[in-house]
């Protein structure tokens, strides 16, 4: 196994608004979908979760509302807005440049270009 | 889950922040512990491992309420914001869709908030706003005083100055100033430094009157050392208004000279441009030397001092009084105990504005109760108006909207119409005080200063805010509360809300009578006060006479020139078309200054402790009493063969036979200023003539012949008016009295040329102002209260309108209806003049300052502002009452 990864405050919310394009659901639930996609690598302090769900939605990129969960239990359901899935396009496209960036500076082997 | 299950019915009132975060975190904890039981774990490690994976739930759990926090408080403002937007944009369509209601609504509350807004400019003007000097509450004035002849504020004597001036543990400084009459002949910004021959306003002061005021010269330097004294080089200090209106601006002024009533003086300084003491423009130094003080008893001195830190005005004034015991002791035969010798101290902004203080509050006052009035149209307006929309907030409740947001809704409406009626006012008070200051600017000191700053803005709006709530919150309050079912069921008229609304409309126009009777009432005792002042008889004709104000430099004129001079003016004069009589006179009624000297009465010897007899003193030539037409009651006035007589002669008035002679004969007596002074013997009395004011009381007087004025005194006086009678126009004999005084002498400058009727308009300006915006003010207080019961009572016939049709049905006479109508509306009426009359007379008592020659409670005002208000109030239901009488009763009958 590979070890934890930090994550960045940044980087934790496009991860959440990712989660949440697929569907609604309690906090619960995004931390559960996070570790199964990430095979556990990402190693995120569940509680780090929902300050980044309660930031995200007082910029209004996502919504709550309570409900019940699958085992009949009042629980808090997230709902990624229309602006939050705009912010989601714009970071990830960031992200991808980013990393495409990084991963040529690492793979480069010759010295000089 | 756990928890106490109450906290959630807390949600039906608002959300729980804290709560919510608690459980949702609970929410997650649980599932992971579940999750680890399904697993295998025992509960207790299932909860650790949970625990564990959590990370720190405090940390968690606070920064998330941090943040909900904000959220909420951001949405509540935006939903605020939203429902006032909402709110106000609903208002101001329903306002719209009534362009008659609203148009006299905002128009009311404009008359009545822009007098308060003009009335408060002036008061935050004149009285509040500071003295433009660093501190300026530790700026005095300082008076000697004579309290046993009731004079309080006296100008000083060397020798009483230089008393005062010794407390220098009272003053940090004391300085000591009087008027000049000054001359610009000469150091003009002309290419010769040559003058167009003109009078500045001036004052010789002490070195230290600038020091006083905290004030330094913008350029140059103040007085130093012993400037002033003879043989010093003569210098001057000159206003900020004087150096940009004469000399541009220019810098090269300082070191300049200016030649002021022949004299060459340096510019030494240039006063900074807020200091506007006395209007002056040039200052010049006055040196009081400690070794030769002048007589004790020749006070011609102003003294103004700046008080040392936490010394108040009340303990300067018992030092003082301390003072003036000990000096009073000390010379008894200068100060005799009945003079009741002291001196007095009072801030410089009282004595300043201290006059006018009781006038500006008093119309503040009046200026209030307008605005009360106009709330109370306004009010009623909004009733009647209520009425009609009773079924839409009756549907709007019903409809499931709360109770608040209807009141709020209907207290928004109010508050607009009450800012639309603010910015309206505002506009009329900006338009009223170019007015207010075209009326005359000389009634009130520093009203130049006055104008509509962010203080009076403020004001305003808070007092439009205000406004808003005070006649919309009985009507919102009334309106938000129908009993829903009846107000749905009912037709718009009748019911018991509506008999609820009609009597506290009913109880508004009795109020708002009643405060009309008290500004009406109010404004009608400064009429008629004003007309008996205008009706005073001044002891004198002013009609047809024209005077010129003369001051003779005594650099240019010795005694013989001046009074050569005079006799050569006045025989000129004379000599013009149309003159019968010209003459010269020291002091003019009725705006005489008035210089007392003690006298002293051949044969007559002073009981101990009695003060001599001080009357008033000027000189006038030979033709005065003729060309002022004031009579001789006994004896004769002067004539031309006193002027060469070897004996000296004078004249007394009435008063002074009266309270100095007291029933024996004045005539053949003689009398002296000054033991080293030749005796005069008194040829006649002269009528009494209101030389201080028409509102002021006749003191004693002495007239002296002023050409045997070098005989009498040594001296002679320069300063004089010079007075012609002419059988046409007075103002017209202007020019060639201009030209008369220019073909004597080219570089003398008139002071002032006024016809005397002039003289009298200027000195009652004060009083035609309040009189002129408290009669303003009450006409608007008359209008409002008329308008007020018309609106009332033509409601309540439109109202009535079926039944008054069923009444001439059954066969009542026209007469029968007009009188049920009437009669409701004089009843109202009469209510209010009686509670309003009670009112006025608790409230007129406040006036009697401002009145004169008529008692605060005069019962004929009261009686005609009473009838007055009583026939406008019979009017006003007269006029609805005849418009039910004249609708065809069949009309009436269908009308619901």
């Amino acid at each position: 196994m590979t070890p934890p990864v930090d994550l960045l405050q940044g980087t934790l919310d496009v991860l959440v608004l990712k989660t949440l394009s697929w569907g609604p659901m309690h906090g619960y639930a995004v931390a559960r979908w996070l570790q199964q996609v990430t095979d556990d690598v990402l190693q995120i302090e569940e509680g780090s979760l929902y300050p980044a769900l309660h930031r995200l939605e007082r910029r209004g990129w996502v919504e709550s509302e309570w409900g019940v969960s699958e085992n009949n239990r009042r629980a808090k359901y997230y709902r990624i807005t229309v602006e939050g899935r705009r912010q989601l396009r714009a970071e990830s496209s960031t992200w991808t440049t980013f990393s495409q960036a990084v991963s040529k500076v690492l793979t480069t082997t010759t010295a000089s270009v | 889950m756990s928890g106490p299950s109450w906290r959630r019915y807390l949600r039906f009132w608002g959300s729980d922040l804290a709560a919510d975060v608690d459980d949702e975190l609970r929410f997650h904890i649980e599932s992971r512990v579940q999750e680890y039981v399904d697993m295998g774990l025992a509960p207790d490690s299932a909860r650790a491992e949970a625990m564990r994976r959590f990370g720190n739930v405090a940390a968690v759990r606070r920064s998330c309420q941090e943040i909900d926090q904000l959220t909420d408080q951001e949405r509540r403002r935006a939903d605020m914001w939203d429902a006032l937007r909402q709110d106000v944009r609903y208002a101001a369509r329903a306002l719209r869709r009534s362009p008659g209601f609203t148009l006299v609504a905002v128009l009311t509350l404009a008359l009545g908030i822009g007098a308060n807004t003009a009335i408060m400019s002036v008061v935050n003007g004149v009285l509040l706003r500071p003295l433009p000097y660093p501190s300026p509450d530790r700026i005095v004035r300082v008076y000697t005083a004579f309290r046993g002849s009731g004079t309080p504020r006296y100008s000083m004597s060397q020798p009483e100055f230089m008393d005062y001036k010794s407390l220098t543990h009272v003053f940090e400084n004391a300085a000591a100033y009087t008027g000049a009459t000054l001359t610009l002949t000469g150091g003009c910004a002309s290419t010769n430094g040559a003058c167009e021959p003109e009078r500045v306003r001036g004052i010789a002061a002490t070195r230290d009157l600038f020091p006083a005021l905290g004030v330094s010269p913008l350029r140059g330097r103040n007085f130093e050392g012993d400037e002033g004294r003879t043989g010093r080089e003569p210098v001057v200090i000159v206003s900020h208004a004087f150096w940009q209106n004469h000399f541009g601006g220019s810098p090269d002024l300082l070191g300049k000279v200016l030649t002021l009533n022949g004299v060459s003086r340096r510019v030494i300084g240039i006063l900074p441009p807020d200091v506007t003491l006395a209007r002056a423009d040039a200052f010049i130094p006055i040196y009081i030397n400690p070794d030769s003080l002048g007589g004790r008893a020749t006070n011609y001195l102003s003294g103004v001092a700046r008080l040392k830190p936490n010394v108040t005005v009340e303990q300067a004034q018992r030092e003082l009084d301390a003072l003036t015991r000990a000096t009073a002791a000390k010379y008894p035969n200068v100060y005799p105990a009945s003079m009741g010798y002291g001196a007095t101290v009072i801030s410089m902004r009282d004595a300043i504005v201290g006059d006018v203080r009781p006038a500006l509050l008093i119309l503040l006052g009046a200026v209030g109760l307008v605005l009360l009035i106009a709330c109370a149209n306004v009010a009623n307006l909004l009733l009647a108006r209520g009425e009609a929309r009773q079924r839409e907030i009756a549907v709007r409740l019903a409809l499931g909207a709360n109770r608040r947001r209807v009141l709020r809704q209907l207290l928004t409406e109010s508050t607009v119409l009450a800012l639309a009626g603010g910015a309206a006012g505002t506009l009329l008070a900006w338009w009223g005080m170019k007015a207010l200051l075209a009326v005359n600017p000389d009634a009130i000191p520093r009203l130049e200063l006055v104008h509509i700053d962010l203080t009076v803005a403020l004001a305003t709006l808070g007092v439009a805010l205000i406004t808003g709530l005070l006649f919309g919150l009985a009507p919102a309050l009334r309106m938000a509360r129908p009993e829903l079912q009846s107000s749905l069921k009912e037709g718009t008229r009748g019911g018991s809300v509506g008999r609820a609304q009609q009597k506290l409309g009913r109880l508004l126009v009795a109020g708002e009578v009643a405060l009309a009777v008290v500004v009406v009432i109010g404004a009608a005792l400064l009429v008629r006060s004003f007309w008996a002042l205008r009706n005073v008889d001044p002891g004198f004709d002013p009609k047809h006479v024209l005077a010129v104000d003369l001051a003779l430099p005594p650099a240019r004129y010795d005694m013989n020139a001046a009074t050569t001079f005079y006799r050569q003016l006045i025989e000129r004069m004379a000599a013009l078309p149309g003159v019968t009589v010209a003459a010269a006179a020291s002091d003019l009624p009725p705006v005489a200054s008035g210089s007392n000297w003690d006298i002293e009465i051949l044969g007559r010897r002073r009981a101990a402790g009695e003060a001599a007899p001080s009357p008033n003193v000027r000189s006038v030539t030979a033709g005065y009493f003729r060309a002022l037409r004031i009579q001789a009651i006994r004896g004769r006035v002067f004539n031309d063969e006193d002027v060469g007589s070897s004996q000296l002669v004078a004249v007394i008035n009435e008063t002074a036979e009266r309270t100095i002679w007291r029933g024996t004969s004045p005539i053949g007596q003689q009398i002296r200023f000054a033991p080293d002074e030749p005796w005069l013997t008194i040829v006649g009395v002269a009528r009494d003539v209101r030389s201080m004011g028409l509102s002021e009381d006749v003191t004693p007087e002495v007239y002296l012949l002023h050409e045997q004025l070098p005989a009498i005194t040594k001296e002679t006086e320069r300063t004089m008016y010079v007075i012609a009678r002419t059988a046409g126009d007075a103002a017209s004999l202007a020019p060639a009295a201009r030209r008369a005084v220019r073909d004597l002498d080219p570089l003398l400058a008139i002071t002032g040329i006024r016809t005397m009727t002039e003289m009298i308009d200027l000195s009652v300006a004060r009083p035609r102002f309040t009189m002129l915006l408290l009669g303003v003010f009450g006409a608007v207080a008359l209008v409002l209260a008329a308008v007020g019961i018309y609106g009332i009572m033509s409601h309540a016939v439109k109202r009535r309108t079926r039944e008054i049709g069923i009444r001439m049905a059954l066969g009542a006479r026209p007469a029968d209806v007009l009188r049920l109508v009437v009669g409701q509306g004089m009843s109202l009426a009469g209510a209010g003049l009686a509670v309003g009359v009670l009112a006025a007379l608790a409230a007129t008592r406040l006036m009697t300052r401002l009145l004169f020659g008529i008692s605060a409670t005069d019962p004929l005002t009261f009686a005609g502002i009473v009838l007055l208000l009583g026939a406008v109030a019979f009017v006003a239901s007269w006029l609805p009452a005849r418009r039910a009488v004249l609708t065809d009763p069949t009309l009436a009958l269908r009308s619901e």
